[in-house]
């Protein structure tokens, strides 16, 4: 009776939302996505961005990551919020603490999306009026927003970008994929210039990893499409002098696959310029890869980190020390694992499990804050920061 | 719009009730699965009833091999442009082959987004064929559970004969891939 009381109650939900005719992302009608990012200030405070009922908000732990703040809303109009894995809100700082959030903001169309940012200049009181990124207004896909900060303070953000598949698809032209675009902005966030096409041909939904390169630069690595759907990945740094950017092909896997994997890689350069990577590919059984990408050749020191069950991979770099984190799920839950290099990535350490969760998580998150790792966790039972040094 | 704080209210209702921090509880979930095995086992083409959730405990069912023939699993997803096609191509396969096939289709989105879900699969055609959604917010141990061999990349078919033997394939099928199912 009890049962047949829920499945009541759910039908009837469920019903009146169909007929007001809302859609997934809007916010109260479903449960939150577990899409959250997290990043440490220069005091080596852990913020922590989301989103929750159309709103996307920051929080704060004063307690090393134990405990989270109330949250900071940042849009006080809510707005319907891309949150899932591949493309959830980010969080990066400039150089004087200054917070910066970017997310996706879906449109009214299938596959759309506008990119937002907004800052906050007064270490996380106010937010500013969210504002769209992109200058190309089209309601197509401009979305997978990727953030980051370079050495000179400028704020980069690149995204997956469908303006070309709708130029070639209107005059009937093959297209594969979606393009990547970039841009940023000199004055802090209160504008962003107009955006640079990296390449065409993306794939269309894997999130871009970002990462500062040992001269101040912003480095993408993601997921390309070349030939016939062969989904490999490329390697640019992102040029901010009006200069055209370099994409090499950095992995050789020859994954052709007419589909979106939804898994995108991870990157994080070493003061000594070395390129840590890793990446996911099924060309003949589900992988997750670490090598140390040389573009225009095959990446080096490749290693093979995790298999069938492994998901959603980082990596991250301190010195000599090389951490790789990532989901592997079993038929009992999610065990988060950890691999560890003291020798800038020549050897690793076995595989273990540094957390577990019996319910849903999002994706790892390594962060570096003095020379220690620690992954932010988002799952069904809470957001948790675990410490990656042993 | 004006209904909005009446639908939080039965939802927060339906959470409340079942006793989990996700709006399906298990056994409810075992229970949809239980029913559609039922309905798939005769009839693939009969008009499904609705979205059924599917929890761990329902993917046993889902996934043994069906009496004879072979059953395709059509794995999806709402954020998947190739998708649709490879949906309508299964339903067609089967279609062709109605005793030889059963369809059955699985989003690996969250079952709450059951409008979004059920419009999609009807604009693909494939709205009569029994249909699920996950019954959590992140597909990966679900995918896991159905297959350990995939990534979780959408589109993928899962062919599974009454011999126990299976067939995955991901992205959207070509003719040759098509073939190789038949």
């Amino acid at each position: 009776m009890r049962h047949l009381l829920i499945i009541l109650l759910c039908l009837l939900a469920t019903a009146a939302l169909a007929h007001d005719g809302m859609q997934m992302h809007m916010g109260k009608e479903h449960a939150p996505a577990l899409g959250a990012s997290a990043a440490f200030d220069s005091h080596g405070q852990l913020w922590v961005v989301d989103a929750a009922d159309g709103h996307i908000r920051v929080r704060r732990s004063t307690d090393g990551g134990a405990t989270l703040g109330p949250p900071v809303i940042v849009n006080p109009t809510p707005e319907r919020i891309y949150d899932e894995g591949e493309n959830r809100p980010k969080i990066a700082f400039g150089p004087h603490d200054e917070i910066y959030v970017s997310w996706s903001q879906p449109r009214a169309r299938l596959y759309t999306g506008f990119v937002r940012f907004s800052r906050s200049l007064d270490h996380g009181v106010h937010f500013s009026a969210p504002l769209t990124v992109q200058h190309d207004r089209a309601e197509i896909t401009h979305r997978f927003d990727a953030l980051a900060v370079d050495g000179q303070g400028r704020i980069v953000i690149a995204w997956i970008d469908k303006r070309d598949q709708e130029a070639a698809k209107a005059q009937g032209k093959p297209y594969l994929g979606a393009a990547i675009y970039y841009n940023w902005s000199t004055d802090g966030g209160a504008s962003f210039i107009a955006e640079h096409k990296l390449l065409d041909q993306s794939c269309e939904c894997c999130r871009i990893a970002l990462a500062r390169t040992q001269d101040g630069d912003i480095a993408a690595f993601f997921r390309n499409i070349r030939g016939d759907n062969i989904r490999d990945h490329a390697y640019a740094v992102l040029r901010t002098d009006g200069q055209p950017s370099k994409v090499e092909q950095a992995t050789f896997d020859d994954w052709q696959i007419a589909a979106c994997p939804h898994h995108g890689p991870g990157l994080a350069i070493g003061s000594d310029g070395i390129r840590h990577a890793v990446w996911f590919e099924a060309n003949g059984k589900p992988t997750i890869w670490y090598g140390q990408l040389d573009p225009g050749h095959a990446p080096g020191h490749t290693l093979e980190v995790a298999g069938a069950g492994a998901s959603h991979a980082d990596v991250a770099v301190s010195g000599r020390t090389v951490w790789i984190a990532w989901n592997q799920v079993s038929a009992d839950g999610y065990a988060l694992m950890l691999r560890r290099s003291g020798d800038d990535g020549l050897h690793f350490d076995a595989p273990r499990t540094i957390a577990h969760s019996a319910k849903a998580v999002g994706s790892p998150q390594l962060l570096v804050r003095d020379g220690k790792a620690f992954v932010a966790w988002n799952t069904m039972g809470g957001f948790r920061l675990v410490p990656a040094s042993p | 719009m004006k209904r909005l704080p009446a639908v939080i209210a039965a939802l927060l209702g339906c959470w409340a009730l079942s006793g989990t921090a996700w709006p399906v509880a298990p056994d409810v979930a075992a229970t949809a699965v239980a029913s559609a095995q039922a309905s798939t086992g005769n009839a693939s083409a009969k008009a499904a009833a609705g979205l059924r959730s599917l929890g761990a405990s329902g993917i046993a069912a889902l996934t043994a091999p069906p009496a004879h023939g072979a059953r395709l699993l059509a794995l999806w997803a709402l954020d998947c442009a190739y998708c649709e096609p490879n949906l309508a191509a299964l339903a067609a396969l089967q279609h062709a082959h109605p005793g030889d096939f059963e369809l059955v289709t699985v989003a690996t989105d969250p079952v709450t987004a059951r409008a979004a879900i059920l419009a999609r699969l009807r604009k693909a055609g494939v709205a009569s064929y029994p249909a699920y959604a996950y019954a959590e917010p992140a597909p990966e141990r679900l995918n896991f559970l159905i297959d350990p061999n995939w990534g979780g990349e959408t589109p993928r078919v899962l062919l599974i004969r009454a011999d126990g033997s299976r067939i995955g394939i991901s992205g959207e099928l070509t003719p040759a891939q098509l073939k190789k199912l038949r």
